[in-house]
């Protein structure tokens, strides 16, 4: 029990970190997101609040917030983590060539970014519910 | 006085009968084609006829100064000189033409021996500072070949001087510091390429712009696009025509752009009036109307790009991106592209907007292209009913109601095949068009406003 409690606070933790790769500084159209040219800009976060998406969709924060303690602490740290600073401090003022390189390998971390941080967050959800699974069998048998 | 009253009265009724009559004999038209390069490739012919098929009128394609003029020619405004190479865009004309389809030719690319000094190494080929008067003498021989008066080759009228002059790939440097520079060094090619057009055939129409619909809100390889237009137009520029190239991302036709400066579908209004006022202040020459027009605009579809909208989105997004773009007097939108592109590098790098498949399979989007169809809401209760009808002629909006189609209004499409009737129905409600024995899509109304 205790190891997975251990494991899933260490996956936790790099859902923390996953997120700061995985924000990126433009949105692209679909299917075209190498195609630098063709990104725009995410206005600041302050600004456009109303249109910053959570890292997490619906049906992930449902089955998070029924997964206990590990499941809510995932939550609290996907949702509020670092991601939210990175939209803060990504003014672009760099010179052409840096921010063309810097865009295109933001936007190859964000793609791999994205799939680990689901990858993560399903083998957290996992843990827990086998947790819980795991403790009400030894509730019930004591 | 009563025959005075009767005259009066008939006048009346006339003038009357004619208010009524406009409606449907009014509509602006709207101009649809396909922005493909493929009309130049191996399979120009079979690609040409499905554009022609789809009822397209317009085809676009890019003519690169630097493949037709790899040497610096002896006579540059001479068609005939031997340093030049026509063949690809001789055979395009002539495929074009055969189908009854427009040309529009984008004249983009300096050869090395018309970049400008002091060339930065890593600058995109063909754009470092492109000599304004060598393009301008190439302006000139391109409109002398395809005069219609030139060894046999029919007339291309309408000429697009560069593309996307606002990104780092088509021009650099775009900055001078914090000072936008692309925009003066497009002016000089815009001004120069007009004069040349115009001196081999007055009558020939020349598009500028078609600037990619998103920059930076700072300093780097793109600059947004009213900023653009902007600095464009603080000093007198010359053309006939303006485009814009709206991409939107996954919301769809209908979502504006994230920043002011960035330019989207509903957006294109906002930037109409910058010109419009630009007109009336004397830059944007010469002093009269400009016609718009979109050479660019797509959502790659899923299959094939595993990123890209599922394919009746697809659809949906081309018949409103139509709608909306018409509804802020665009007069001409070309898809891009009519084919799929492979996905060489990958799916992300390259354009899956196509109304056909890689293999030459139609899409639903082709249906769309051939037949839109749109609903958007009026008001409560009321929605626009707007398409283009295959044909001029009697047009059936329909609503299904359990599972059977029922005629809820009767409009008639004009010559320009546009048709536009407000229908009363509720949000959810499914309708379609029918007209010439076919039918479009159906569009559920409210689903995307």
């Amino acid at each position: 029990m205790r190891s997975v409690r251990g494991f899933t606070l260490g996956v936790a933790a790099l859902v923390a970190l996953v997120p700061s790769a995985h924000a990126s500084v433009c949105q692209a159209p679909p299917g075209r997101s190498a195609i630098v040219e063709y990104c725009e800009s995410v206005p600041s976060a302050k600004k456009t609040a109303h249109r910053t998406h959570s890292a997490v969709p619906p049906s992930t924060r449902r089955a998070l917030e029924h997964a206990g303690p590990a499941g809510a602490a995932v939550l609290t740290l996907a949702s509020n983590g670092p991601r939210a600073k990175r939209h803060v401090a990504r003014a672009p003022a760099s010179p052409p060539a840096a921010v063309s390189g810097l865009s295109s390998s933001l936007g190859r971390v964000g793609s791999v970014g994205s799939l680990l941080l689901w990858v993560l967050i399903a083998v957290a959800v996992v843990l827990a519910a086998a947790a819980l699974v795991l403790r009400r069998r030894r509730a019930s048998a004591g | 006085v009563t025959v005075r009253r009767t005259v009066l009265t008939v006048l009346a009724a006339a003038v009357a009968a004619l208010a009524f009559a406009r409606p449907a004999a009014a509509l602006a038209p709207l101009h649809v084609g396909y922005a493909d390069d493929l009309f130049l490739g191996a399979d120009a012919d079979a690609w040409l006829s499905r554009a022609h098929s789809d009822r397209a009128t317009v085809v676009r394609v890019i003519m690169n100064w630097a493949f037709v003029a790899p040497t610096r020619p002896a006579d540059p405004t001479n068609p005939a000189d031997p340093a030049y190479n026509w063949t690809t865009w001789d055979q395009f004309v002539v495929r074009a033409h055969q189908r009854g389809l427009t040309p529009l030719m984008v004249v983009i690319g300096a050869p090395p021996w018309a970049e400008g000094p002091h060339r930065d190494p890593s600058a995109a080929t063909g754009s470092w500072r492109p000599d304004a008067q060598a393009y301008g003498a190439f302006a000139t021989a391109a409109a002398r070949r395809y005069s219609g008066s030139f060894g046999g080759l029919p007339r291309v009228r309408y000429w697009q001087a560069w593309n996307e002059p606002n990104l780092a790939y088509a021009i650099t440097p775009q900055w001078n510091g914090a000072t936008p520079e692309s925009p003066e060094i497009y002016r000089a090619l815009v001004n120069a390429f007009y004069a040349g057009v115009k001196a081999a055939v007055p009558s020939d129409l020349v598009v500028a712009g078609a600037t990619a619909p998103y920059g930076c809100p700072g300093v780097c390889g793109a600059i947004q696009p009213m900023t653009f237009w902007r600095a464009l137009l603080s000093k007198p520029t010359y053309f006939d025509i303006w485009d814009h190239h709206p991409y939107g991302l996954a919301g769809g036709p209908a979502s504006h752009a994230l920043n002011a400066n960035d330019i989207t579908v509903p957006d294109m209004g906002k930037l109409g009036k910058l010109i419009a006022a630009a007109v009336r202040r004397g830059t944007a020459r010469p002093a009269h109307r400009k016609q718009a027009w979109v050479g660019e605009i797509s959502w790659d579809s899923s299959p094939p790009d595993p990123r890209g909208v599922p394919l009746a989105k697809q659809a949906r997004f081309l018949e409103g991106a139509l709608y909306l773009l018409w509804r802020q007097h665009v007069s001409t939108v070309a898809w891009f592209q009519i084919g799929d592109s492979p996905p060489n590098p990958s799916y992300a790098a390259t354009s899956q907007g196509g109304t056909y498949f890689v293999d030459g399979r139609a899409k639903p989007s082709d249906k769309a292209f051939r037949f839109p169809f749109t609903a958007y809401r009026k008001r409560a209760g009321v929605s626009a009913a707007w398409g283009m009808a295959p044909k001029a002629g009697t047009v059936l909006v329909q609503r299904r109601t359990r599972g059977r189609w029922r005629t809820i209004a009767r409009t008639r499409a004009g010559r320009s095949r546009v048709f536009l009737r407000s229908v009363r129905v509720r949000a959810g409600a499914v309708l379609r068009a029918r007209a010439a024995g076919r039918t479009s899509l159906t569009w559920r109304v409210g689903l995307d406003g």
